[in-house]
């Protein structure tokens, strides 16, 4: 065999489905007809169990980019929950209880999932990592303090149901499940949470639903987990569920590679195998195990597998659904027409003493082009944030096609129909510029969990009709060739054009640039100019912008406001600012104005 | 009454020890902006210093303080150049990881030197005086006065000596401070050594007063402060110091209503009602996101 076809078949996914089989017929035969010996088996199942935890606890950390260190606590509510109920509930000795039991431990975690996400709304990073911590201390406390299932002293009486070919089974589930739900709708705004949650939030992904789902479906499978690492050992306490179990956890998470499943499924198998070989070494192998994880994190922090992905898990190529789609523009997508679009009245905000804004109005009909200028420091940013629901306002009122919108959250405000780019560049950096425009479907994708989940029912089609109209999208502004790649490696002119395009996606009927043309040069400055005007024509939206260029206000805008000090100072056509006093005094100072 | 104050009395004792450790907390966090969670693993090594310095040297009280302290200032120190300084740069949760692996690595490294619970014999002879139905021991002077000392000498540092000055201007923007020509590294190197320092006093503080001692007395501990740390506002050092009283105030107040495994449960459950609703603690200032 040949390097070559070696390679066809690591990539092809038939493989992949014959070695699943062969693995359910071995984890079968293997206790069946003893093949391996006791100890290699019960290694086996660790190594199952590991990967249960390791992938799922990837999903939130590595996938996703939050931190968590709950998994313990997780696992701890699985096993218990499981062990009561084989033990106190169920009759013994039928088929179903095991099954049943790894269930209900799966809900029971995955109802504290509920409960930890909800912080998560709120804080990332450190504060989050805090929270879990505490929670895993928490639900070690609460146990020991429940007699009925032993207290400190632990729980046992489990029969020893845990077998090779359930830890098998459950494990293929995992990565099936997980699999799914990462190629899902919910999947690009999971990653788009980690590349950067303000910008998914504006781009209308729903960031609390996404958080939830990943906190419930990671939690559920430490929860299984926990049923076999219960059934298996036949002895549990709560202080096999602390803090240490969940850095073990991070180890393996770390060790095989973030965001990666190879790389759970990789690190996992490594690290069980790792402290078997070092059992000799005795104590001393688990001062090997934080060793290990300092070492990691210094040397290469995002693992063997640093986000790459085996050929088999990776997304199927698709062909693109039935010929071209519909179309793009707003000729093939009409929409009722208001009058006023737009229509700001006394909106104020301050930071501490410091008014910001203070009283700013502004009307704009469904077909205008506004532009914006005004020094530093005059408010123009903070008028987009208090638009877009970055900031609540402290006074005023924001009416969009009617429907009042002051302070609603910034994914609200973009189902509205108002779309953002930023100042600084907010791409998805690390994912393709494909992933970025499909991540703005979000909204509008009719995709279910459970279809997500499953990658059945609607979700082929849904998935087409969102991938189809990305790439028409992107075809038809000619960067259709750019589809494949990374976000974060075009080149400057391209990436703003590429936050337009992600902006337009979410199918806006208002669109705020914040100073598109910041670091052009002219020649760039030129085609942006020709973008612009291209993208109000043919897609029927009205747009604000923000911009310190004035060749390109001055030529592109029908209106101008100019803010300084938080309140516009004047209003009208390029023309009548360019000759009115107090602009010119707002930009030159009184004497250079007189 | 006289129970009140006798609880209280015990309140004050718990609080200094807590607030001494919470002070390591909120240094490394204002000058790093970084949550050194192998802070509470320092105070365990403190106390295992103040077992060999008096039950194997037989020495008293005054030379065990300092080996404590100058001991953990040096892991302090150690750690923070070998572990953290690499990783300066880094996504802020590649820090977080490593500092609960040195945290572990500690306690499983003290662990399999020695894996029983030790027991530590008084480093000076513990006078009880009774008035009135109260009872005082020298132990509890001793150790709410050095821990009140050893505050006003840090808040004396903080805000009068040029260190301090070097460390308000590194916390605030290091950059900038590093461009004004301040030792970024050396200022960031002497904030761990202080804050080391605290945690060793504090270890063997605690280790005297609850004298069985054994490698995971840190982690829950440690935690502790860690939430005195946040309620006060971590990053502010007035607030560690009452936020350490505070703490210790409710735990005492939960002991004496409810049984005491219901302790950590009441404490850890504050620390997320108080990180859900107001996160930046009671000194602290949210810092609005920019756009």
């Amino acid at each position: 065999m040949t390097w070559h076809t070696a390679g066809a078949l690591f990539r092809d996914r038939r493989t992949l489905y014959a070695l699943t089989a062969t693995g359910f017929v071995l984890s079968w035969a293997i206790p069946r007809f003893g093949l391996l010996d006791a100890y290699v088996q019960l290694i086996l199942m660790y190594v199952g169990i590991n990967v249960i935890l390791c992938l799922s606890l990837n999903l939130i950390n590595g996938f996703m980019g939050e931190f968590s260190v709950g998994h313990a606590g997780f696992m701890s509510a699985g096993a218990y929950t499981a062990s009561l109920l084989t033990v106190r509930v169920f009759p013994h000795g039928v088929a179903w209880a095991f099954p049943a039991a790894c269930l209900a431990g799966g809900c029971a975690a995955a109802l504290l999932g509920l409960l930890v996400a909800l912080p998560s709304f709120k804080t990332r990073g450190d504060y989050l990592a805090i929270v879990t911590l505490a929670f895993v201390f928490i639900v070690k406390s609460a146990v020991e303090n429940i007699d009925a299932v032993g207290g400190p002293r632990g729980f046992l009486g489990m029969d020893h149901l845990t077998t090779l070919p359930w830890v098998f089974a459950w494990t293929v589930g995992t990565v099936f499940v997980i699999r799914n739900f990462i190629y899902s709708r919910y999947g690009r705004g999971v990653l788009a949470v980690r590349e950067d949650e303000t910008a998914a939030e504006f781009m209308g992904v729903d960031t609390r639903q996404v958080k939830v789902l990943t906190f419930v479906v990671a939690s559920f499978f430490a929860g299984v987990a926990g049923a076999l690492f219960a059934h298996l050992l036949q002895y549990i306490s709560p202080g096999m569920f602390d803090i240490v179990k969940s850095t073990e956890m991070l180890v393996m998470v770390y060790l095989g590679g973030v965001a990666s499943i190879g790389g759970s499924l990789l690190g996992a198998s490594l690290y069980t195998v790792l402290l078997e070989v070092l059992r000799p070494l005795a104590m001393w192998r688990m001062v090997l195990m934080p060793l290990l994880l300092v070492l990691l994190m210094i040397f290469r922090p995002r693992g063997i597998m640093g986000m790459r992905e085996f050929p088999w898990f990776r997304r199927r190529p698709q062909a693109r659904g039935g010929g071209r789609a519909a179309g793009v523009t707003a000729a093939a997508q009409p929409r009722a027409q208001v009058p006023i679009l737009l229509d700001v009245s006394g909106l104020t905000h301050r930071f501490g003493g410091l008014t910001a804004v203070s009283g700013f109005g502004l009307r704009m009909s469904s077909s205008d082009l506004v532009g914006i200028i005004g020094p530093n420091g005059a408010g123009k940013t903070t008028v987009f944030n208090l638009i877009t629901g970055a900031y609540r306002p402290d006074k005023g009122r924001i009416l969009f096609a009617g429907q009042d919108i002051t302070g609603r959250r910034p994914g609200e405000i973009n189902a509205a129909g108002i779309a953002r780019t930023f100042q600084n560049i907010r791409l998805f950096k690390d994912l393709s510029v494909l992933d970025n425009i499909m991540t703005a479907h979000y909204a509008r994708s009719a995709c279910g969990v459970a279809e997500a989940l499953s990658h059945a029912g609607r979700y082929r089609a849904d998935e087409s009709r969102v991938r189809d109209h990305a790439l028409d999208l992107l075809a038809f502004f000619e960067m259709e060739g750019q589809a494949s790649a990374c976000a974060g490696s075009l080149p400057y002119g391209l990436q703003r054009r590429l936050e337009i395009v992600r902006a337009l996606a979410t199918r806006p009927r208002l669109l705020l640039l914040d100073e598109p043309a910041a670091g052009m040069n002219p020649l760039e400055v030129d085609q942006l100019m020709e973008f612009i005007r291209r993208v109000r024509a043919e897609f029927a939206v009205a747009i604000l912008l923000i911009e310190h260029q004035m060749r390109l206000v001055m030529s592109v805008c029908e209106r101008v406001e100019v803010l300084d000090f938080g309140t516009t100072i004047a209003a009208g056509t390029p023309a009548q600012i360019q000759s009115h006093p107090r602009v010119l005094e707002a930009y030159l100072g009184q004497e250079a104005a007189s | 009454m006289t129970y009140l104050i006798q609880q209280s009395l015990n309140a004050l004792q718990l609080g200094s020890v807590y607030a001494l450790i919470a002070l390591g907390y909120t240094m490394v966090y204002g000058v790093l902006t970084m949550i050194n969670f192998a802070h509470g693993d320092f105070f365990m090594v403190g106390a295992f210093l103040c077992f060999l310095s008096v039950a194997r040297l037989h020495l008293p009280f005054v030379p065990t303080l300092l080996i404590s302290m100058a001991g953990v200032a040096l892991l302090a120190v150690a750690v923070e150049v070998s572990a953290y300084r690499p990783l300066r740069k880094a996504p802020r949760v590649s820090a977080i990881i490593t500092a609960l692996g040195v945290g572990i690595f500690l306690e499983h490294f003290t662990l399999a030197l020695s894996p029983y619970p030790l027991h530590i014999p008084p480093a000076f002879e513990n006078v009880t005086w009774n008035a009135g139905g109260l009872a005082v021991s020298s132990l509890q002077v001793v150790t709410v006065l050095l821990s009140v000392g050893l505050m006003a000498a840090l808040q004396f540092v903080v805000a009068r000596t040029p260190l301090g000055i070097a460390m308000r201007a590194v916390s605030w923007d290091r950059d900038t401070a590093s461009l004004l020509g301040v030792p970024v590294n050396r200022v960031i190197s002497a904030t761990f050594a202080i804050g080391g320092a605290l945690g060793g006093a504090a270890g063997m503080l605690y280790a005297l007063s609850y004298p069985v001692i054994d490698p995971y007395m840190g982690v829950l501990v440690g935690w502790k402060a860690f939430i005195s740390a946040v309620v006060g506002g971590i990053g502010d050092i007035r607030g560690a110091m009452l936020g350490g009283y505070i703490l210790a105030a409710v735990e005492i107040a939960v002991a004496v209503a409810l049984p005491s495994t219901y302790r950590d449960f009441v404490a850890f459950s504050l620390l997320i009602v108080l990180l859900i609703f107001r996160p930046y603690g009671i000194f602290g200032r949210p810092r609005p996101q920019k756009l």
